[in-house]
């Protein structure tokens, strides 16, 4: 198998190295740190390893996830994988601006201080390419705005829990309005709907990780 | 503000909890924020009082009263005051948060030093108070659950997911010993004549499907599962199970545990239509009327769709109505009477 199709199948898997039991039949073997090192001794080209292996990996695991296939644990350990790798990658990226899809802005809203689905949908945007701002959880709707006022391209993705948290999205909306912030918002969460998205005048809405990826694809025209 | 002549009937709850059909739609809910019982009833309410949970009840016309066994488990939640945001929402609140990435075992060595509770130490007065004091024709119904959940939340929610893989062996250990105290209760609940039904609850899925390998749920779940609906099985009492989420991967490992009765049946994961189409032949369905719409609905909302499930649902039986989670702080009060309302007054 080719080295960038080991990475890629390595990263499905969610081999981290050599001293990761996870999975447990490639316990012992190298994983995608050690791979990756190997194609950079291989002087291959960064942007194949990181789109052809890191991303490329990265794609199976939303698609399996999305089809049921796989489940939180497995898409940690990919992530996880995917992350080790990126890291090698990142002294050797001239330019990494030009090698990320775009910027994200992520939060969970403020009231609610789940972040599960949040770091999710985080780490598939990494692994899609994207480079992601996490504010982390209970974010104001200010914060959201401060940090959008200097990142004005990037796509806002927040994310709820409960119907009494997620009002606030809305407040982040009609604050983005008010100030005359053009950054396209995506939200997501429990009880969040399509319906709710068009309520409050976000501009999309993913149901899971994996379709959060497209979703910010489709709305930055990727 | 009520208007019911309609007495509890604990019967009428267990005949549709075994999937049959009774005299009239009952209700159900596995939990009730308190502030709205102060609402409702127009006072105060003691949260330790079990009086003032029967005449909450039996005001609003439940056929049973839920109790769960007394104990503790030190879980490190973090609490976040929630403001009020408007569109129909009024409540503040203090709500805890399980921590979601280290919890507080981590380790062996941290399993050690953990404070399990002690089966000895749990606490059932109450059941016994409620049996002297509980109306006639009211049940009691045990429940107590979240072997799964409290496993989490012990390990945070991403070292538990690894754990899965990377410490197997830790992971059993934490099961087992949660397996033991929270089955122990659900044995001794069934050997009370009079506690009417068991009710398990432990979310095992979220709206877009199972939170973790339908395997995983195999080893370490099902067995206890069917470990209460056997239980069940030998009092000839319903066996009601709680879990959010998508469910069709897992539906007959449920089915084959002895469940009875289905709860809450979340509209943004499973249609109800198609739950009662599937599975409605072997399963009672409870709930299914979304806390989204009775918290930013409006009564007309409310009540078109409560008239539309007893017709549609409940026509052949085996349906209870209540809310498609529970009732928190934040519900609209108006739109959970309308619920309530029409489940009491309207048949078909």
């Amino acid at each position: 198998m080719a080295l960038l199709d080991e990475i890629k199948d390595l990263v499905v898997r969610g081999h981290i190295n050599i001293q990761s039991k996870y999975p447990p039949d490639l316990a012992q073997k190298p994983g995608v740190e050690e791979k990756v090192k190997e194609a950079l001794d291989q002087k291959l080209d960064i942007g194949d390893i990181l789109r052809k292996g890191l991303i490329g990996g990265m794609e199976v695991v939303g698609d399996r996830f999305s089809k049921g296939e796989y489940f939180v644990p497995e898409m940690l350990f990919s992530a996880k994988a995917m992350k080790a790798g990126l890291e090698l990658l990142r002294p050797h990226m001239v330019d990494q601006e030009a090698m990320t899809l775009g910027k994200v802005i992520l939060g969970t809203i403020q009231g609610d201080m789940h972040d599960i689905g949040k770091n999710l949908v985080g780490m598939m945007l990494e692994g899609a390419g994207f480079e992601v701002i996490d504010l982390g959880i209970n974010t104001a709707p200010e914060k959201f705005l401060e940090v959008a006022q200097q990142h004005t391209k990037a796509l806002v993705g927040m994310s709820a829990l409960l119907t009494i948290t997620m009002e606030k999205m809305r407040d982040v909306v009609q604050l983005f309005k008010s100030n005359g912030l053009k950054n396209k918002i995506i939200i997501g969460g429990a009880p969040v709907t399509q319906e709710f998205s068009d309520q409050i005048g976000a501009h999309g809405y993913a149901p899971d990780a994996s379709q959060a990826v497209h979703k910010a694809k489709e709305l930055l025209g990727i | 503000m009520l208007i019911t002549k309609r007495k509890p009937n604990f019967e009428r709850l267990k005949t549709t909890l075994f999937n049959q059909k009774a005299d009239a739609v009952p209700l159900i809910e596995l939990g009730i924020a308190l502030s709205i019982k102060e609402r409702v009833l127009n006072r105060k309410i003691d949260i330790n009082s079990l009086e003032d949970e029967i005449e909450f009840m039996h005001y609003l016309g439940y056929d049973f009263i839920k109790l769960q066994p007394k104990i503790l488990f030190e879980l490190n939640r973090q609490t976040v005051h929630i403001k009020d945001s408007g569109q129909n929402i009024r409540e503040t609140t203090d709500r805890a948060w399980s921590p979601e990435h280290k919890g507080m075992i981590t380790s062996w060595a941290e399993f050690e030093k953990y404070p399990w509770p002690k089966i000895e130490d749990i606490d059932y007065s109450h059941f016994e108070q409620a049996r002297r004091v509980l109306p006639d024709t009211m049940g009691i119904i045990g429940q107590y659950g979240d072997i799964f959940t409290t496993a989490w939340e012990l390990m945070g929610f991403e070292t538990f997911a690894l754990s899965i893989y990377e410490q197997p062996d830790l992971i059993e250990a934490i099961f087992g010993k949660l397996s033991e105290l929270i089955l122990s209760m659900f044995d001794t609940m069934s050997e009370m004549d009079w506690v009417g039904a068991l009710w398990y609850s432990d979310d095992i899925a979220y709206s877009s499907g199972l939170m973790v390998n339908p395997d995983f749920f195999r080893t370490y779940f099902f067995p206890q599962l069917k470990h209460i609906g056997s239980l069940c099985k030998k009092r000839s009492i319903p066996f009601i199970y709680h879990t959010d989420g998508v469910l069709w991967e897992v539906m007959q490992d449920i089915i084959d545990s002895g469940v009875t009765a289905l709860h809450p049946i979340e509209p943004k994961s499973m249609n109800i239509y198609e739950v009662k189409e599937k599975v409605g032949d072997r399963l009672c369905l409870c709930g299914g009327i979304e806390v989204d719409l009775l918290s930013r609905g409006n009564r007309v909302e409310v009540t078109k769709l409560v008239r539309q499930y007893i017709e549609d649902i409940a026509v052949t039986g085996g349906y209870c109505i209540g809310s498609s989670n529970s009732i928190p702080e934040y519900i609209n009060v108006d739109n959970y009477l309308a619920m309530i309302e029409v489940a009491l007054n309207y048949s078909v």
